[in-house]
């Protein structure tokens, strides 16, 4: 069975140090082994821009929806069409801490990429804007999820938009010839998924590669100095970023 | 790629366009804006040029186009970035023709956002600023449909400005797509500078705005303006 290895990092942007506000950017990774093998997840969240509480919903989320992820693997692959049944459970989780913190639902609002793995058998979610790509063996890089935006830059869905019932994409499938996965949030889109072609740049193969070589501390180090000293120079906003890979 | 640093260089990343801002600024340069008014209005629109040009974020957002009516409508300035603009020069005469004005204002705007989107240019709401002295003396029947519907959908921002006391507010109330149809009224000539500022002030904040980021403009007041509600 196929081992991989996860390194993810977030860093504030220049917009929010100007105003003295919170990084809304998350980035959480788990890894759970059992009897029916290991359980490798990666998810990422941008909270909503005005949102107050929006990083608390992005930290929150991204955990939540792992463990759920890992717990409910075998049911959300089998299941015909699991979207509703994870939107739900989103909604739920969020409605329940915006009760017991006494915040607003909405406050907590997020986009949220994720990527689920076990065995050989992959899920990948996204709500909102961010990028999702995929490395494999004979070094292609797609894009495999683009941004979910309205039709202007500074709207998107949220974890939260239940007027969007078709917010959160689901693909479900084998891994054959996948390496890599990278997640990215529209701040780190600005540097590394060319808007007009639609496409990711040979970076993102560099960093995936990354752990084929490093350690995943080593990796996440890098991923950070890569966030403070570059990416987040090239935007106002806050960036992040999430790579998985297979261990060769 | 620096291999052993493990740091990404300039060259190894995607260069996006900018996020744009589409304005257009649609003017009355009828007969009743000889002299002072006119003068004035030059100068703030000067004035709004070299705000754009100093904020190091909307310098390379805001687009801005102007559509001046009179007697007839003409685009004297199209959408470009604004180091590569001119401000153009404005001569007041005959009829105001606002219903034609707006019309050809809309036009513009939508042809833009289809330019952005074919070079997958990500640009913002528009906006609009109309601003006026009288009344029109054509038919703005259609030009108010067209802009509530935009506005309902959220895919238009219009400021209607009164210029002085003569301005018909009734009519700039039917175009407003701001809260309780609000009208912004610049008292007299000699605070078009201060319009120009509140202007250029709300769309750096535009400029600035990420994804969920409710949008709050300067207060007009604290701008010598006038709320017409």
């Amino acid at each position: 069975m196929f081992k991989w290895k996860i390194a993810s990092a977030y860093a504030i942007g220049q917009g929010h140090i100007k105003n003295n506000t919170p990084c809304q950017d998350r980035t959480f990774k788990l890894i759970k082994k059992s009897s029916k093998g290991t359980f490798y997840g990666l998810a990422l969240a941008d909270g909503a821009g005005s949102c107050k509480y929006s990083d608390i919903g992005a930290e929150f989320i991204t955990k939540k929806i792992l463990y759920f992820f890992n717990s409910k693997f075998s049911y959300i692959l089998n299941k015909k069409n699991p979207s509703v049944y994870i939107r739900q459970y989103i909604e739920k989780e969020l409605l329940n801490l915006s009760i017991k913190k006494n915040i607003n639902f909405k406050d907590l609002s997020s986009t949220l990429l994720v990527v689920a793995i076990k065995g050989n058998k992959v899920i990948i979610g996204h709500i909102g804007d961010g990028v999702i790509g995929v490395l494999d063996k004979n070094s292609h890089l797609k894009t495999l999820s683009k941004p979910m935006n309205g039709e202007y830059s500074n709207s998107t869905f949220f974890t939260t938009s239940t007027y969007y019932e078709n917010r959160l994409k689901i693909i479900k499938g084998s891994i054959k010839e996948s390496v890599g996965f990278i997640l990215m949030s529209d701040g780190t889109e600005e540097s590394l998924y060319n808007k007009q072609m639609e496409s990711l740049v040979d970076a993102n193969k560099t960093i995936i590669n990354w752990l084929n070589t490093k350690s995943e501390k080593i990796v996440e180090n890098a991923l950070i100095q890569n966030l403070e000293q570059v990416l987040t120079k090239q935007t106002y906003d806050d960036c992040s970023i999430g790579v998985i890979r297979i261990v060769e | 790629m620096a291999q052993d640093l493990m740091i990404l260089r300039q060259q190894d990343l995607v260069s996006n366009p900018t996020t744009r801002l589409p304005v257009c600024l649609c003017l009355d340069v009828s007969g009743s804006m000889h002299g002072e008014p006119i003068e004035e209005l030059k100068k703030g629109v000067g004035y709004f040029f070299e705000a754009i040009k100093s904020d190091e974020i909307a310098r390379y957002s805001v687009e801005l186009s102007i559509v001046v009516f009179q007697s007839s409508v003409t685009t004297i300035l199209d959408f470009a970035n604004i180091d590569r603009q001119r401000i153009p020069s404005l001569t007041a005469s005959g009829l105001t023709s606002m219903g034609a004005g707006v019309e050809q204002a809309l036009n513009i705007l939508e042809k833009r956002k289809t330019e952005y989107s074919s070079k997958g240019v990500d640009y913002y709401q528009p906006w609009m600023v109309l601003m006026t002295d009288g009344y029109s003396t054509d038919d703005t029947s259609n030009a108010i449909k067209m802009v509530a519907r935009l506005g309902s959908n959220k895919k238009l921002t219009l400021f209607p400005v009164a210029i002085g006391d003569n301005a018909d507010i009734s009519i700039l109330k039917q175009f407003s797509t701001m809260n309780q149809n609000a009208v912004l009224k610049v008292k007299s000539a000699q605070y078009f500078k201060d319009f120009f500022e509140w202007l250029s002030q709300s769309v750096a904040i535009v400029s600035q705005s990420v994804p969920g980021e409710k949008i709050s403009a300067p207060n007009p007041r604290e701008f010598n303006l006038e709320i017409e509600l």
